[in-house]
């Protein structure tokens, strides 16, 4: 019998490892999605044709703003890792709720930029600068609002069956996925906005 | 287990620091326009390489784990492929950008042409 179990424990590990290993590849794939998009900005943001240049349109420190929400979203997912690993629920599910929000809120300032550039009149096909614009950033995005959905279901997992196995190694994924789009967004903050004023 | 839990914590709390030290650095850089030219874009690169190497190390421990070999397999694969992606279409664009005629020698070019009768 107990030779059964660890069988099946073993079996189990394998798995995940596997899961890991396959989320891993996921994330290096989408990464060669930014890296082409980066590309593409770079060798089209002088094409503003007759529309404005980014210098022009550009908040600074409403984007400075952002930036920090989606850095603090990141730290505060690590910590949620920590309260997990030492098994404090309460304080795990706390601490990824304050991730969520921070996340929504960079979504939400992230989208009324673009409601704000679209209503000035300077949208996506107004030049190819604008086009490349929305595109990179829209991307990262949309990756943002996947990964709310993604840390709302492990959210509610947990909840509901407290820390497993299999909670322990869902939110360990998700927090790898989370690190990893602040990563992308310190090159789009730095690349679209840093190079364009500067 | 606590003070493990504890040097956890000082671990991404340095890493959250010196990422805040990092990004308002490049901001203030960038909207004071500190350097010229190149120089700027040098700069605000590096900044962000060096936040890049923060992250991983402080925040997915990049380096002292029990990565497999193929996670860094597949690491490897992708830096390369990127730097040849990246690197190689700004390279390209860049150089039919200056070997291009400029748009106003283009039309006389192609009047000259139609008038040779070609």
């Amino acid at each position: 019998m107990s030779k059964a179990v660890a069988a099946l424990e073993l079996q189990e590990q394998a798995r995940v490892e596997r899961s890991k290993l396959g989320l891993w590849i996921y994330l290096m794939t989408d990464l060669m999605l930014f890296a082409s998009l980066f590309a593409t900005y770079i060798v089209l943001r002088q094409n503003i044709a007759d529309g404005p240049g980014g210098h022009e349109i550009f908040d600074m420190p409403f984007v400075l703003v952002e930036t920090l929400l989606l850095l603090t979203s990141s730290y505060v997912c690590g910590l949620a890792m920590l309260t997990l690993r030492a098994g404090n629920k309460r304080a795990t599910l706390t601490l990824l709720l304050i991730t969520g929000l921070l996340g929504a809120a960079f979504l939400g300032m992230e989208l009324y930029e673009f409601a704000h550039l679209v209503h000035e009149g300077y949208d996506w096909t107004r030049s190819a600068f604008l086009s490349a614009f929305f595109t990179l950033v829209g991307t990262h995005g949309a990756h943002i609002l996947v990964g709310l959905i993604w840390l709302t279901v492990v959210w509610i997992r947990l909840m509901r069956r407290g820390i497993t196995h299999q909670n322990k190694h869902h939110l360990a994924q998700f927090s790898l996925f989370w690190h990893f789009l602040d990563i992308v967004w310190i090159f789009v903050f730095t690349v679209v906005y840093l190079m364009g004023v500067a | 287990m606590e003070t493990r839990t504890t040097a956890h914590i000082v671990n991404y709390t340095a890493g959250f620091i010196a990422s805040l030290v990092l990004t308002g650095g490049a901001y203030i850089i960038a909207t004071n326009h500190l350097f010229e030219g190149w120089a700027i874009m040098w700069v605000l690169m590096a900044l962000a390489v060096a936040q890049l190497i923060v992250q991983l190390v402080f925040f997915l421990h990049f380096g002292h784990g029990t990565d497999g070999k193929w996670n860094k397999a597949a690491f490897w694969f992708i830096a390369i492929s990127i730097f040849i992606l990246a690197i190689g279409s700004l390279w390209i664009m860049h150089h039919m950008d200056y070997n291009m005629m400029p748009p106003e020698l283009m039309d006389s070019h192609m009047m000259e042409q139609r008038d040779r009768g070609f």
